[in-house]
């Protein structure tokens, strides 16, 4: 390999994916570009299914908020809703509720100590 | 491995533009990507369950800023691809995240006359899940993502020297490995473009 052999490949690769012409390029370039041809069928080959990319659309769907709305849940949690849907859900309803008691407490609290800066206050 | 002309660039802004004003028009970008990626994060994380999940995720995050999408004229898939490659990396770095060996899909066997063709496509596959991680993800943007350097490059977080040396390296390990393309490949599907060589004179 040298660098010369790596800018020759790159520089074949390009023009013939802009379907160019290049002239005078050694044939075991020639062969690497061939290669990359097949690799390029290869790995472009549909794998999933028409019934898999409708499932996966439907979650997609699912997943996205509507505008506006909070931000769509991190690929961590979408595991876990995937791996075990019963515990992460209600896991999820658990801290929601956590935090909505909370929120309340504190502001409860705030509510307190501004009553009592205004009693002071007076 | 073709890349996109200016008009496919520009027809692809005009679906980004209907799919901002509808959301109901994104299932045409989805259905344009959605292969790729797939095999994109397949590649990346050798589990067919979890490629579905990031799958799933890179494509709630799209839809999720689509409004706030600015084009710039650079295929779409690059966003989609930059994505994906963060919520795995991101991920690869929690607890119980498993790796397995890398595995490409395979696909069915067709009829016998299509055997042949089938076990090279299985053996190519295999040639590239069993590349280095940078060199496989290189590959897999390159010739299925079907992106420029240095938009590999920006994705990659590498330079553009070194995406052109990772496909150097994954092409030159890939020829060692499979031998020769198949007389059918090269007589029967041609590179994109006719290639005159300089030792053998031919062409390709």
């Amino acid at each position: 390999m040298n660098e010369h052999d790596v800018d020759a490949l790159d520089r074949a690769l390009d023009l013939a994916a802009d379907g160019g012409h290049a002239h005078l390029v050694p044939s075991r370039i020639v062969e690497l570009v061939t290669l990359a041809t097949e690799v390029a069928e290869a790995i472009t080959a549909p794998s999933l299914s028409a019934s898999d990319r409708a499932r996966l659309l439907a979650r997609v769907e699912r997943l996205a908020p509507s505008r506006g709305a909070r931000p769509s849940r991190p690929l961590g949690v979408l595991v876990e809703l995937r791996r075990h849907p019963v515990v992460a859900g209600a896991g999820g309803a658990v801290l929601t509720l956590a935090a909505a008691v909370a929120v309340s407490l504190l502001r409860e609290r705030g509510e307190r100590k501004s009553d009592g800066t205004a009693a002071q206050a007076a | 491995m073709a890349h996109r002309t200016e008009a496919e660039l520009e027809a692809e802004r005009e679906l980004i533009l209907a799919a901002q004003r509808d959301r109901a028009a994104f299932a045409p970008l989805y259905e344009r990507y959605v292969d790729q990626i797939f095999a994109y994060a397949l590649s990346l994380t050798g589990n067919r369950e979890l490629a579905e999940d990031v799958t799933a995720a890179t494509f709630a995050r799209a839809m999720e800023e689509l409004p706030r999408f600015e084009w710039r004229g650079v295929p779409y898939s690059a966003w989609l691809y930059r994505v994906a490659a963060n919520l795995v990396a991101r991920n690869k770095r929690r607890p119980g995240w498993i790796e397995l060996q890398p595995h490409l899909p395979s696909e069915m066997r067709g009829p016998d006359e299509e055997a042949e063709r089938s076990d090279r496509a299985a053996e190519v596959r295999a040639a590239v899940a069993a590349l280095p991680a940078d060199q496989r993800q290189a590959v897999m943007l390159r010739f299925g993502g079907e992106l420029r350097n240095r938009e590999i490059a920006e994705i990659m977080g590498r330079s553009e020297g070194a995406v052109k040396l990772l496909t150097f390296r994954a092409l030159t390990t890939m020829r060692h490995r499979l031998g020769a393309p198949l007389p059918a490949q090269r007589a029967a599907r041609p590179a994109p473009s006719p290639l005159r060589t300089a030792s053998g004179g031919g062409e390709v």
